[in-house]
């Protein structure tokens, strides 16, 4: 049993006309504790609606999500359910995730709430900020004396006070400076072992997510088209839309090539093309890939794919 | 580089007012050059002054914002020239791309009107025939069935596709410069790869400068050819873009490069710079970038460094220079 277990996820919003537009259409995804694992794929390929479906902001249309053991109710009016304070989320804005009127100590010490009602000790303000890198004496400061990769890191501290077990984090690091990236992602990875919590990382940045991540996910138009660890799936993608998304990445190497684009947009979610939904856009498509669509498939130890091709290649070299 | 400059910026200071009444300085003494058809890139952390010095060359400064230094654009000098030939220049010779072309682009406005009305009013040609160049435009940047698209309105694109239609609006009048600004910022890699190529191609087919202004040094090693390095209101370091990203010389620039995802052995790491930068009001003495540092030395604490020569086009600001290779 996972710390945070998705099976068989849909989520899906009213469109134009009466149309219903499957953002998530079927999704499988385990994070233990201890473990970093990164969601990556192009805007609107369902990400953020997974990464909201799993800590109940939207309320999924099919499938489970289980977290220590326990069905997710999705949020309502009511208080949450105990035993799901366990699980939060980092926001990827850290200007509109913090209230601007209120000081930095009690953002934080709200946060502290959910483990005091659970019958927990909260993490202390002061721990809570040194945790994450900065002064205890900030507490007394407002938001916006902070820049965004403080302002960031006090987000995280929020999360932090409730104890979390698990969090959920939605391109945290997109609206920051490369520096202070690096700097969030590296507290993020650290609090992650000291703590022995759960990380789902949401990001577009493929760099950063093999760098952190143990474990990366690629999304395609609300399916998971491969999973695996980290370094190999850099290395050797089996997908061809992982492939076309790590060669899309320019090298700040100096030697001026322009990195390979992947043509087309990705197609509207309220129709999706038949067959493999990466057909129109893959280089490699074969006739079948138009009619019937490729299920995820184990090719390597710990690494699947859904795709025909990549599924005859693995069989060829077996 | 042999011939004229078609922008060279000499000791440029701009200065705000700021609250107290005291005046601040996001950019100090910059001096820069971009070359015909030449793509130069210009990096830093927010509030490095990149921005600002971009938007001095249409003359876009905050309320209160002064000038001093000479922008020379085709051998006239922008700050002194009588202002209607000014804004001639700046609406006609230097256009601008922004980062995010959804507020860039007027929602309520066809792609037609958005790009005929530009034409008309600086160009003064009629209707059917900024409709035709208009076309033409949106061909120059693979906006497909350009014809059809003129009558449909930004929301009814992707974002790649508006940022190329906010490219194509730059380039009605036919400018010889093109300020980007994080052109692919808010963009997916995928789309940014394409902007990329696109951005290339204009260059090589009309002869267009380009000053980009970006913080990834990805994009800054794709496309440029010159890269320049601001820190707290100046350049740190300027050099080819090889040089500067294959062996920084200046120890920011090296931070900026530890801080990308890079391989040691093994290992993936990422080596954030230590601290963040420093206020414009509030610079430390010496060297700004000293408190990060760490090479500084008590030198480092005293003046300011001016950027120097160092090598055959390149300069930096440092006096310690702790990552020159010895030759052996």
């Amino acid at each position: 049993m996972s710390l945070l277990e998705i099976r068989n996820l849909e989520v899906t919003y009213a469109g134009h006309a009466g149309t219903r537009v499957r953002a998530v259409a079927g999704v499988d995804l385990d994070v233990e504790a201890g473990q970093i694992v990164a969601l990556v794929g192009e805007s609107g390929c369902g990400k953020s609606s997974l990464g909201k479906a799993a800590v109940g902001l939207v309320a999924p249309s099919a499938g489970t999500i289980r977290f220590a053991g326990e069905p997710l109710q999705p949020l309502r009016r009511a208080a949450r359910p105990r035993s799901q304070r366990k699980l939060q989320m980092v926001f990827q804005d850290p200007f509109s995730s913090l209230n601007p009127r209120r000081r930095v100590g009690d953002l934080i010490a709200e946060g502290g709430q959910v483990a005091t009602e659970a019958g927990e000790t909260p993490m202390s303000v002061g721990e809570c900020l040194e945790r994450v890198g900065l002064s205890a004496s900030f507490a007394d400061r407002y938001p916006h004396q902070f820049s965004g990769g403080q302002r960031q890191r006090i987000a995280i501290a929020r999360a932090l006070a409730a104890r979390p077990r698990c969090i959920v984090a939605d391109e945290p690091i997109s609206a920051l400076d490369a520096s202070a990236q690096a700097a969030v992602a590296n507290l993020l990875v650290n609090l992650v072992r000291e703590l022995d919590m759960g990380l789902l990382f949401i990001s577009h940045d493929l760099a950063i997510v093999r760098t952190i991540a143990d474990l990366t996910t690629v999304m395609y138009l609300g399916k998971i088209v491969e999973t695996g660890p980290s370094a190999a799936l850099w290395r050797d993608p089996l997908h061809p839309y992982a492939r076309s998304l790590i060669a899309a990445i320019p090298r700040p190497d100096g030697a001026g090539g322009l990195p390979a684009d992947l043509p087309g947009d990705v197609p509207d979610p309220a129709r999706p093309p038949s067959g493999c939904r990466f057909h129109p856009r893959c280089p490699s498509a074969l006739p079948q890939c138009r009619t019937s669509e490729p299920q995820r498939e184990m090719l390597q130890p710990g690494r699947t794919a859904a795709c025909f091709v990549a599924a005859a290649a693995a069989t060829a070299t077996a | 580089m042999t011939g004229a400059p078609l922008v060279s910026i000499e000791n440029l200071t701009i200065s705000l007012p700021a609250r107290d009444g005291s005046r601040l300085f996001p950019v100090r003494d910059v001096s820069l050059s971009i070359a015909p058809g030449e793509i130069l890139g210009l990096a830093g952390e927010s509030g490095s002054g990149k921005t600002i010095t971009a938007l001095s060359l249409l003359g876009l400064l905050p309320p209160g914002g002064r000038m001093s230094g000479h922008i020379h654009f085709d051998g006239k000098d922008l700050l002194t020239l009588p202002p209607r030939e000014i804004s001639a220049i700046r609406g006609r010779d230097i256009a601008m791309v922004f980062q995010d072309p959804m507020t860039a682009l007027h929602p309520m406005l066809s792609i037609e009107k958005q790009m005929t009305e530009h034409l008309r009013h600086h160009r003064g040609v009629d209707a059917a025939a900024a409709r035709a160049r208009a076309i033409e435009l949106l061909d120059l940047v693979r906006i497909p069935n350009a014809a059809q698209a003129l009558k449909r309105f930004p929301h009814q694109f992707s974002g790649g596709m508006r940022q190329r239609i906010a490219i194509a609006i730059a380039l009605c009048c036919g400018p010889r410069l093109l300020i980007a600004d994080e052109p692919t910022t808010a963009l997916d890699v995928t789309v940014q790869a394409g902007i990329l190529r696109l951005l290339q191609q204009l260059r090589s087919e009309l002869g267009l400068s380009v000053l980009l202004i970006t913080h990834d040094m990805g994009v800054m090693s794709a496309l440029t050819d010159r890269v320049a390095v601001m820190y707290a209101g100046r350049v740190v370091e300027e050099g080819g873009r090889q040089a500067v990203l294959q062996t920084p010389r200046h120890p920011y620039t090296h931070g900026l490069l530890q801080a990308l995802p890079h391989e040691r052995g093994d290992d993936m790491l990422l080596t954030p710079l230590q601290g963040s930068p420093p206020a414009i009001g509030a610079l430390p003495p010496g060297c700004p970038f000293n408190p990060r540092c760490a090479w500084a030395e008590g030198r480092c604490r005293e003046a300011e460094p001016v950027l120097r020569a160092v090598e055959a086009q390149r300069s930096i600001a440092c006096v310690v220079d702790p990552l020159v290779k010895v030759p052996a």
